[in-house]
């Protein structure tokens, strides 16, 4: 589904990637684990095309898009829950999710809104609020709504745990898995939290300095000594 | 009995004049953050394009309310691709091309048209309200204008154009990366809010006439409204513009037309000062 070569990226000057390559299959989910400032956000940003990658190559469902804007990644599938979340903040709760169907041209709508209040209900019960009135968790669960509701085939999560308390982790992991579970979709889960990466992720990828330097397999992931060695190691 | 309603009736067209001269700005400004100072010109090329129609045998209304906003709405598209496209988020830069954009379309506009007051005679005669004279006009104005807020409040709260460009505004780069051409729609939303300006010029035609430099009367007006209108850019204005008019043209009404807008300007400062948010900074907040 998506294949990553050699990827460099950075701000100005700065290369903050230096060569990560990694595929995702069809419905695989990969978690991304590293320490703060290892290129964690860079990488989902440089795929999502809102940092140009200044080597390498992306190719996503058969097409080459290393060059393309964000506008035509998402167009053909690629769905980001950014880091913050950065729901719409004076738009309400439904506002937010329509502006997620209508940015991919708005085919669909009604069936789409119906089956996202299905599938989150609370937010079905929040829908005239202003989105910066709603909880981390609340506006979370609005974000990946807002991006399942352009129907991506890959979601890019960065760090959905961030800010939020442990019985909302729970049920978001909860969700997510049901969620790819009924999609198919396949996701890149960025995340320092490691139960969440365990609960959610088949395998998962140590990135450091802009590397990834090692993979970890569904069984190693499962061997909590040799995770925190790993995470020990990457910082 | 009609003197108050002369009275108010003169009130109301002060509100509507200051809303319609706003109202391009809110957009431009108030929603899009581009610091335009050639506003005013916008406005006087509104202006020109009515009456250059209607000199040229085009039906009056056709030239006021299609020509005008539409030759402005088609410049502002032609501005925002080959200047303030480059400046988005770079105020300073942005006032000083404004700001130049404003003084060569003064300067061209002199050039081609000489610097003589045009216009064309007010249509629709006036209405007698007791022993006062009234322009009948000025009524449509203001029913005018407030049709535009209600079409301007449609366009944006129950279009999907209005909330893609609500929210791109609000956040572009989520924007894009949920699928929206981004580029596309502050184009757009800069040519409507051009659009709107030259409405507002064309309609304005009639009562003020036409120079070249009449810009420079108005854009002081129109960013003083928007701004002690706040963050609720359609909401804010139509209140700001409520306030302000109503107090410039009492003022005028009491006193004379100079103490008249110094009562307009002492007004917007107190309340800037009072809510420096803006009104809908403080009231209104989930208006548009």
């Amino acid at each position: 589904m998506m294949e990553i070569r050699d990827l460099e990226a950075g701000y100005g000057r700065i290369r903050v990637l230096n060569g990560v390559s990694l595929r995702i299959a069809e419905g695989e989910c990969l978690g991304i684990l590293g320490h703060n400032g290892m290129g964690k956000t860079t990488l989902l940003r440089a795929i999502m095309g809102l940092l140009p990658a200044t080597a390498g190559s992306i190719r996503f469902a058969g097409a080459e898009i290393t060059h393309w804007p964000a506008h035509l990644r998402a167009r053909r599938g690629i769905g980001y829950v950014p880091q913050g979340r950065q729901i719409f903040p004076q738009l309400s709760v439904i506002e937010n999710i329509r502006f997620g169907v209508l940015a991919k041209g708005g085919a669909e709508l009604d069936r789409i809104l119906a089956e996202i209040a299905e599938e989150f209900p609370e937010l079905a019960r929040l829908a005239t609020r202003i989105g910066s009135t709603l909880s981390g968790g609340e506006q979370q669960l609005l974000a990946i709504a807002r991006a399942l509701a352009g129907r991506p085939k890959l979601l890019l999560l960065d760090e959905p745990t961030e800010g939020i308390q442990p019985s909302i982790v729970q049920a978001i992991m909860a969700r997510l898995s049901e969620l790819r579970r009924a999609r198919g979709l396949a996701v890149l889960l960025v995340e320092q939290n490691l139960d969440f990466i365990h609960g959610l992720a088949d395998r998962a990828a140590l990135i450091h300095r802009g590397r990834i330097v090692r993979e970890l397999s569904r069984e190693e992931l499962n061997d909590p000594s040799l995770m925190e060695e790993f995470i020990g190691a990457g910082g | 009995m009609d003197l108050l309603v002369a009275v108010a009736l003169q009130v109301m067209t002060g509100i509507a004049t200051l809303f319609l001269i706003s109202l391009g700005l809110a957009v431009i400004f108030g929603m899009m953050g581009v610091i335009n100072l050639a506003h005013g010109e916008f406005l006087m090329l509104g202006g020109y394009a009515a009456i250059l129609s209607v000199r040229h045998g085009i039906n009056l209304w056709v030239a006021m309310f299609l020509i005008a906003p539409l030759a402005v709405g088609l410049f502002g598209l032609i501005v925002e691709r080959l200047m303030i496209r480059r400046l988005y988020g770079q105020m300073v830069e942005t006032m000083l091309a404004t700001w130049g954009l404003s003084l060569a379309l003064i300067g061209i506009v002199t050039m081609v048209f000489g610097n003589t007051v045009g216009g064309f005679s007010a249509p629709l005669g006036s209405v007698q309200v007791g022993k006062f004279q009234f322009s009948a006009y000025s009524l449509f104005l203001i029913g005018a204008a407030g049709l535009l807020a209600v079409l301007v409040w449609i366009v944006l709260r129950r279009t999907p154009y209005g909330l893609l460009a609500r929210g791109t505004m609000q956040n572009a780069e989520m924007a894009a990366a949920l699928g929206v051409a981004t580029e596309r729609v502050y184009a757009v939303t800069f040519a409507l809010g051009a659009a709107l300006t030259g409405l507002a010029g064309g309609l304005l035609a009639p009562l003020s006439g036409v120079v070249p430099t009449m810009g420079t009367a108005y854009i002081a007006k129109a960013f003083i409204t928007v701004i002690t209108g706040g963050a609720a850019m359609l909401v804010g204005t139509l209140s700001a513009s409520v306030l302000l008019g109503a107090a410039g043209v009492l003022g005028t009404f009491l006193t004379t037309p100079v103490l008249g807008e110094a009562a307009l300007l002492a007004l917007a400062i107190v309340l800037v000062r009072l809510l420096p948010r803006g009104i809908t900074g403080r009231f209104f907040q989930r208006a548009l």
